[in-house]
């Protein structure tokens, strides 16, 4: 079994339980498993999987601490409990709910009930699941009349047309998102700029399992609902009206093309590449790789055994570079204008700069403030 | 496995459950905090067999009954990290779990000797 599989089955096992206390779960065993890779470097990471428990005996102790039921497997997320009280509470009542469920899938009538949209406050959530994507247009386009209907006599604001260009076949498009953040599990993540409005497209997919919460301060929310499978690729299109974008994954990977505005990505296992930013970038994974391009604002990176690549191209305000484990390299333009304190505990330092004082070296002038740092990687500075 | 070893693998089983959490409201009272990989591995040098598949989950009981308390930190280098405090909460119940550690002790070292204290 190999760490991502590991991880891909607890979480599916641990299906009913908050996002957040799922999200603390797969961290802390994520730092569990980086842990052993580090205090074994001999083994490889499908060995140190293998000396865990399993991820279906841990994520059932987990279940019974969490107070949560036993796992059953269901293909239909819905809330058991709004199918009013007269079910009976108990391990045995749980069970025969269940199955009832599971008849009614194979037989794909739950499809229906796994699409919707509604209203709790002046939050507005639309799940697309199992049903063929032109319902789900269909029924976000009546949501969305209704919604533009309240909005009106509400309080004026004016995001109530944003379906009215909404959906195309395929890919969704929130024209008026001001914050958008991503959270996925393995699907890979690519980020580009569109100077239209924003979209998602789930590439080969017709079908994407994508769960999107749209509030009324303009923040979408896409996530991917637990115990479905991911699409391979979700592809984002982001304007520069988007104020903020925070894209997170377990084992997926995250690119970014171009983003002008500013970003933080965090990544468990997947790597992070941005070829180009021009707001604050903020990037951190524990294990994957991260390797930046072009920057303006504030660079701020870690990782703790993934190396990390920064090239510089341009004059950006500072960058802030740090790995446990990892090795840090910096490679700068001719004409570049830096001071760059390097530090490392048992790693190497190469560079071809002025050095300044015992951890630092100057380039040019010495303008921008670098730091980079790592315990036990290698540093490098050099000209491109 | 025979009938003798199956019945003391069971009493075991029954004896760990608040034993282990006796041992980690000590470990934790004794090193100020610690996180789950490196309080598994205390544990299991000291001879208190543990898994994840028993510790994360008690864990995670102990920080909803308020006995620790978990902070995540994001170090200067490195990735976030869950550490464990003990909390007022749990010094208390620790010291009130090893007097009646100590006591059952006693009380079986009275018997032991055939009813006179030792």
């Amino acid at each position: 079994m190999t760490r991502s599989e590991y991880i891909d089955i607890l979480t599916h096992r641990m299906q009913g339980i908050d996002e957040a206390s799922l999200q603390d779960i797969i961290l802390e065993i994520e730092d569990h498993i980086d842990g052993l890779e580090r205090e074994h470097p001999e083994k490889s990471s499908e060995e140190i999987v293998q000396t865990l428990e399993s991820p279906e005996s841990l994520a059932d102790s987990l279940r019974a601490a969490a107070d949560l039921g036993p796992f059953v497997e269901a293909s239909s997320e819905e809330p058991r409990d709004e199918k009013g009280g007269s079910r009976e509470d108990g391990p045995h009542g749980a069970a025969t709910e269940d199955r009832a469920n599971d008849t009614r899938s194979a037989h794909g009538d739950h499809a229906r009930e796994g699409t919707g949209a509604k209203f709790s406050g002046r939050k507005m959530h639309i799940t697309i699941d199992d049903a063929e994507l032109h319902e789900a247009i269909k029924k976000a386009f009546d949501i969305a009349k209704i919604f533009s209907r309240r909005q009106r006599e509400g309080d004026g604001e004016s995001f109530g047309d944003m379906f009215a260009n909404a959906f195309n076949l395929g890919d969704m498009k929130f024209s008026n998102a001001r914050r958008v953040s991503l959270r996925a599990r393995s699907a890979d993540i690519e980020v580009l700029f569109s100077n239209d409005r924003l979209s998602i497209e789930t590439p080969g997919e017709e079908k994407p399992h994508l769960r999107l919460d749209y509030s009324s301060e303009a923040a979408l929310k896409i996530s991917v609902p637990l115990g479905v499978s991911e699409p391979d690729r979700i592809v984002l299109r982001v304007p520069a009206s988007v104020e903020d974008i925070e894209i997170s994954t377990m084992s997926g990977d995250v690119r970014v093309l171009d983003r002008v505005g500013p970003l933080a990505v965090s990544t468990a296992s997947g790597d992070i590449s941005v070829d180009a930013c021009d707001g604050d970038l903020q990037a951190k994974s524990a294990s994957g790789q991260i390797s930046i391009g072009e920057c303006r604002e504030d660079v701020r990176v870690s990782t703790a055994s993934g190396d990390i690549e920064i090239r510089v191209e341009e004059m950006c305000n500072s960058i802030e570079a740090s790995s446990a484990s990892g090795d840090i390299s910096l490679r700068y333009p001719e004409g570049w204008d830096a001071t760059v304190s390097v530090s490392t505990v048992s790693g190497d330092i190469d560079h071809d700069a002025v050095p300044e004082g015992r951890s630092s070296i100057r380039i040019g002038s010495g303008l921008v403030p670098a730091r980079l740092s790592t315990v036990s990687g290698d540093i490098v500075v050099r000209k491109e | 496995m025979g009938a003798a070893e199956e019945l003391y693998e069971k009493w075991k089983s029954q004896f760990r459950k608040g034993f282990l959490e006796l041992c980690v409201l000590e470990l934790l009272s004794a090193s100020g905090r610690s996180y789950g990989l490196a309080i598994m591995e205390q544990l299991n040098r000291a001879g208190v067999d543990v898994s994840e598949g028993t510790l994360y989950p008690l864990l995670m009981r102990m920080t909803k009954d308020e006995t620790v308390e978990a902070q995540w930190e994001t170090p200067e280098v490195g990735h976030p990290r869950k550490y464990y405090v003990i909390t007022l909460h749990g010094r208390y119940l620790l010291a009130h779990m090893k007097e009646e550690y100590k006591k059952s002790e006693e009380a079986r070292q009275i018997l032991e000797t055939g009813g006179q204290r030792v």
